[in-house]
């Protein structure tokens, strides 16, 4: 009996941790939106919040500059915060089902190559762009989401010889077709000299294009996808302690690996074709979860999820705060707070990580 | 439920890893029959677990096929080959954050539904099995803190815990001190007669093999060189043909057990 109430006990601390994670999750959006280089107050920005929602909105009287207020608030910084939070959502999803399905706590949610091809495609459609004027911002995303699709397509023929699939090869052929595709793009640019920039640009990240269009576009492939992963977190758990014994547990293995690859290429390809590469996210975000979750992927996944979109728009927060009115590359942020968090952490917890 | 002709036929079955490569089993007829304890033993590389692979259905075929109940594995869903046959591997590769308690629960996974918590029932099967094998004492720490032996005790709650007619072990013992390996062997022995389990153990160990077994599937070069009653099967001569050394039987007067001493090259066989 003491043992079913620990076990209870457990669950109940991850219940917090995720309600506390929610409550966070919320109250950075409301911070991140009331906070900017507009030259709008925070008190304003509150105002405007509450003058929104029902109700209490007739107990707040707005100054005339109201409608710039509102543009500001919620046709700039809201689509920005969603765009953050759903990719931060999305990578640390992914992140935790690779290292779940390779069996690697190294493994990312760009080791499949899915950036790179998204990176090729961008950088096409940008060189493009400087040929034909007419070429925008959506070309540029919709490019780079088909040769990211067509990346993963493409490491996944190579990787699989035989119908046995096999982690280790999917891993070493989305690293050198990763690597080939980098070469690619760094022979292009250094033949387009005048593109330069704008292509380094792109792979550095950033979410200073944000529109509700391209939350909509997030929202409609991110969210059915991560919900399909969190349907097999079961056989995620048992994946994760051995292929055989899964197989004689009754799980399809090769099926599982399948579906879940196809829907985490869906989900990044996603992220990285309206906001460029951002790293570190999908890596560290599952470590860090996983150390307060345990390895149960029912609920690491929705807590690495919650995690990962507080994460990225804390960063996105200061990256546009830290020295306005101008902007720091998001990228730069995650890495230069997440790698020494990280090494905090690894050095606190040294056994707790682990593959599982 | 009542019948008793239950049974793991292979019918010339031939298996490689791949294409090129050479056959690993070559034309294997065996038959597995309901409620005994078979041992399978032969030297390395013979293809003992290759045998016990192909009769789990982790590996296709390359010709002939397998049989549980009379119908080809092949055309049997996963999912249900998980309610009747279970699995300790040899190498249990476990080097994983789950606590013992959660990989025997894994167990139970072909009889969970998606999202469903562990019920009453689940509850009870896990612990009864983890008793059986000596973990439940562990039960919460990490599995890659345990040490081998530990980890193979969890293995084989976690098979126990599946609740299958069939429990197939790869060199359980190996990593077991002898305490374990006696105890293992007798709960299997429980297992059978109590719970009306049967057994197909691969075992390096020729005495427990005699100890324990009811019947014996000797393997030699990839295929089987004798199957039948213990004591039929294990034959110094038979020993001496597949290992290539020389054995000495010596009988225990009264009890009439069975003990197998390798003799080394001074049987001159090598």
């Amino acid at each position: 009996m003491t043992q079913e109430n620990n076990q209870n006990q457990k669950q109940n601390k991850k219940i917090y941790w995720f309600l506390l994670l929610t409550i966070i999750l919320i109250l950075s959006i409301f911070l991140s939106a009331l906070t900017g280089s507009a030259g709008l107050s925070i008190w304003d920005s509150f105002r405007m919040f509450i003058s929104e929602i029902p109700f209490f909105g007739k107990w707040v009287t707005i100054a005339e500059t109201q409608t710039v207020y509102h543009k500001i608030v919620w046709e700039i910084r809201m689509p920005r915060i969603m765009m953050a939070g759903l990719t931060g959502y999305g990578l640390s999803i992914v992140g935790v089902a690779f290292q779940g399905i390779f069996k690697n706590p190294l493994a990312d949610p760009h080791i499949l190559g899915t950036s790179s091809g998204a990176a090729l495609g961008a950088t096409l459609a940008i060189m493009a762009g400087s040929l034909f004027p007419m070429t925008g911002l959506g070309v540029i995303g919709a490019s780079a989401f088909l040769t990211s699709i067509l990346t993963v397509l493409l490491v996944y023929r190579i990787a699989c010889t035989g119908n046995r699939l096999s982690s280790v090869n999917m891993i070493l052929t989305g690293t050198a077709v990763s690597m080939m595709l980098s070469a690619f793009i760094s022979l292009m640019m250094s033949l387009n000299h005048d593109q330069i920039e704008k292509v380094y640009l792109w792979t550095l990240g950033s979410f200073s294009a944000a529109g509700w269009e391209k939350v909509v576009f997030l929202f409609i492939l991110i969210l059915p996808s991560s919900l399909g992963i969190l349907f097999f977190a079961k056989e995620l758990d048992v994946i994760s302690t051995g292929d055989e014994t899964a197989e004689s547990l009754g799980i399809d293995t090769v099926r599982v690996r399948k579906l879940i690859i196809l829907l985490a290429s869906l989900m990044v390809a996603a992220c990285v074709s309206v906001s460029g590469i951002i790293g570190f996210v999908g890596l560290v975000v599952p470590h860090v979860m996983r150390m307060i979750s345990g390895p149960k992927n029912k609920i690491l996944l929705p807590l690495s999820g919650a995690g990962g979109a507080v994460f990225v728009i804390v960063c996105d927060t200061l990256a546009r705060n830290l020295i306005a009115p101008s902007e720091l590359p998001v990228g730069v942020i995650t890495a230069l707070i997440g790698a020494p968090y990280f090494v905090i952490l690894l050095q606190r917890n040294k056994r707790k990580l682990g593959n599982g | 439920m009542g019948d008793d002709n239950r049974t793991i036929a292979t019918n010339q079955l031939y298996w490689k890893p791949e294409k090129q490569a050479p056959y690993i089993l070559e034309n294997v007829e065996s038959t597995f029959e309901k409620g005994y304890i078979y041992g399978i033993i032969g030297p390395n590389g013979s293809g003992k677990t290759s045998l016990i692979r192909n009769l789990l259905h982790l590996v296709e075929p390359s010709r002939g096929s397998v049989e549980l109940d009379g119908e080809n594995i092949q055309n049997v869903k996963r999912k249900y080959l998980a309610r009747k046959m279970a699995m300790v591997p040899q190498h249990t590769g476990m080097d994983s954050t789950f606590c013992a308690y959660d990989i025997v629960m894994m167990g139970r996974a072909p009889y969970q539904k998606r999202f469903a918590d562990a019920g009453v029932i689940d509850k009870k099967i896990v612990k009864e099995a983890m008793q059986i094998t000596d973990c439940y004492q562990f039960r919460e720490k990490e599995v890659s803190l345990l040490s081998g032996g530990e980890i193979q005790r969890v293995a084989t709650a976690r098979a126990i815990a599946q609740d299958t007619d069939w429990l197939i072990l790869d060199e359980p013992t190996a990593s077991l001190d002898v305490r374990h390996q006696v105890a293992l062997m007798e709960s299997l022995v429980g297992l059978k007669e109590n719970q009306n389990k049967s057994v197909i153990i691969i075992l390096h160990d020729i005495n427990i093999a005699s100890e324990y077994c009811d019947r014996i599937v000797m393997m030699k070069d990839g295929t089987v060189y004798s199957q039948g009653s213990t004591k039929e099967v294990l034959t110094c001569e038979n020993l001496e043909e597949t290992y290539g050394i020389a054995f000495h039987l010596i009988v225990e007067p009264g009890t009439g057990k069975r003990y197998f001493m390798p003799a080394g090259k001074r049987g001159g066989t090598l």
